[in-house]
């Protein structure tokens, strides 16, 4: 039983034309045990920067406080908003200080940067080593399946609405493969005039 | 592992708990009440490890009576239930309290709101839960069973029902206590075996 498997959930990002998707499935459990079907695992840290955490479930929720605290502090002392390029380096920042005793949460981010608003995404492992992407990123327990669904399903350069098919299908197919993954999705799709958040409800097992 | 439950109903959070005390194959007391009364407005219901359960809960108790002296009012309970997720956190690393939790409550705020959290610091918002052994019988009852707005009677069958189940099923034997908490405090739910 690996640490990294004990709660289960899946977080997907897919990059679009002038826009990024980003979303989770909804479950909460312990090992088999499902606990609760509410359990969303994509944070807002900006209106043009979200974060997605999969993993252990009490590091999901402990990195995402310690997060936005600092993302709330850097707000305050430059008064201005960090850029999602400089958010993930201070997330790969956050989780290398504990090298030698890491959260077991695995993040994605995925923003648009800057004036022209370029669609950013980037995922890191536990210990904050990122990779940068221009198509899809994704963590969680299902990586297998949903780097199978993307590379098939991805177009580069899709308008929103086709961006949330796009990325709707291949989360529902991925989860259906991974027995601790599911009970739901949200998916938000980042555009420059705002976020559009959707549930999805899918095979409830 | 002990029995602990909370559902949400319209504006009480009903509760239930066994009382059993035992090690091993012992059965030490059978009336330890496990569903302590945090403030005016709040229930925490825990089940571990003995030691571990009494210190966290005294722990957390003092320090949420704290909070009210200084300040001059209660914790919300998003407040009550974060401050209790990081304690768990923080240890978690070091030395874990080997504690599961329900904190269960009211706020004017939130209205009536039920917080599970287990030892290493998950935490999550629902409407039912149960931790312990008794999740593998009633989730799905409960599942069934529970409706958004229920009023206490109907909750109080609800929590029959769910003994009823565990009567049944369960191979442990126990009584159980049952405690309600709304906007007026915390009362203690009369359950009788004829009901």
């Amino acid at each position: 039983m690996s640490i990294m498997e004990y709660n289960g959930g899946a977080v997907l990002a897919m990059v679009g034309k002038n826009c990024v998707a980003i979303a989770s499935d909804l479950r909460f459990g312990v090992q088999a045990q499902t606990l609760s079907t509410n359990f969303s695992k994509v944070f807002p840290i900006s209106s043009k920067c979200f974060l997605g955490l999969s993993g252990l479930a009490t590091d999901i929720l402990t990195l995402h406080q310690k997060l936005v605290f600092k993302n709330n502090l850097y707000k305050l002392r430059e008064e201005r908003e960090m850029s999602p390029r400089v958010f993930a380096n201070m997330v790969a920042s956050t989780l290398y200080e504990k090298r030698f005793g890491p959260f077991f949460s695995e993040p994605v981010i995925a923003g648009l940067e800057g004036p022209e608003n370029k669609p950013y995404i980037t995922a890191m492992d536990l210990l904050g080593a990122p990779v940068d992407a221009h198509d899809f990123v994704m963590s969680g327990t299902c990586t297998p399946a949903m780097y199978g669904m993307c590379e098939t399903l991805y177009r580069p350069n899709l308008e929103p609405d086709d961006l949330f098919e796009t990325i709707s299908q291949c989360l529902l197919a991925a989860f259906d493969r991974d027995a601790i993954t599911g009970w739901g999705a949200v998916v938000h799709i980042l555009t420059p005039t705002g976020v559009i958040s959707r549930k999805l409800k899918g095979r409830q097992d | 592992m002990e029995t602990i439950l909370a559902i949400k109903l319209k504006d009480v959070v009903i509760t239930l708990s066994d009382t059993n005390a035992g090690r091993s194959i012992v059965k030490m007391k059978d009336d330890e009440d496990k569903i302590l009364v945090l403030d005016q407005h709040k229930l925490l219901l825990t089940s571990g490890e003995a030691g571990d359960r009494i210190q966290f809960c005294e722990y957390i108790s003092k320090n949420v009576s704290l909070y009210e002296l200084r300040n001059g009012y209660e914790l919300t309970m998003n407040a009550a239930a974060n401050y209790i997720r990081n304690e768990l956190a923080t240890a978690v690393r070091q030395s874990p309290y080997q504690v599961n939790l329900i904190l269960a409550g009211h706020d004017s705020h939130d209205g009536a709101s039920l917080y599970f959290m287990d030892y290493l610091g998950s935490m999550q918002k629902m409407s039912f839960t149960c931790h312990g052994y008794a999740g593998y019988f009633l989730l799905s009852l409960l599942d069934k069973h529970w409706r958004e707005g229920m009023s206490i009677d109907e909750g109080v069958q609800l929590l029959h029902m769910c003994i009823q189940e565990l009567k049944t099923r369960f191979i442990v034997n126990t009584n159980y206590i049952a405690k309600s908490v709304g906007a007026e405090g915390v009362r203690v739910v009369p359950l009788n075996s004829a009901a």
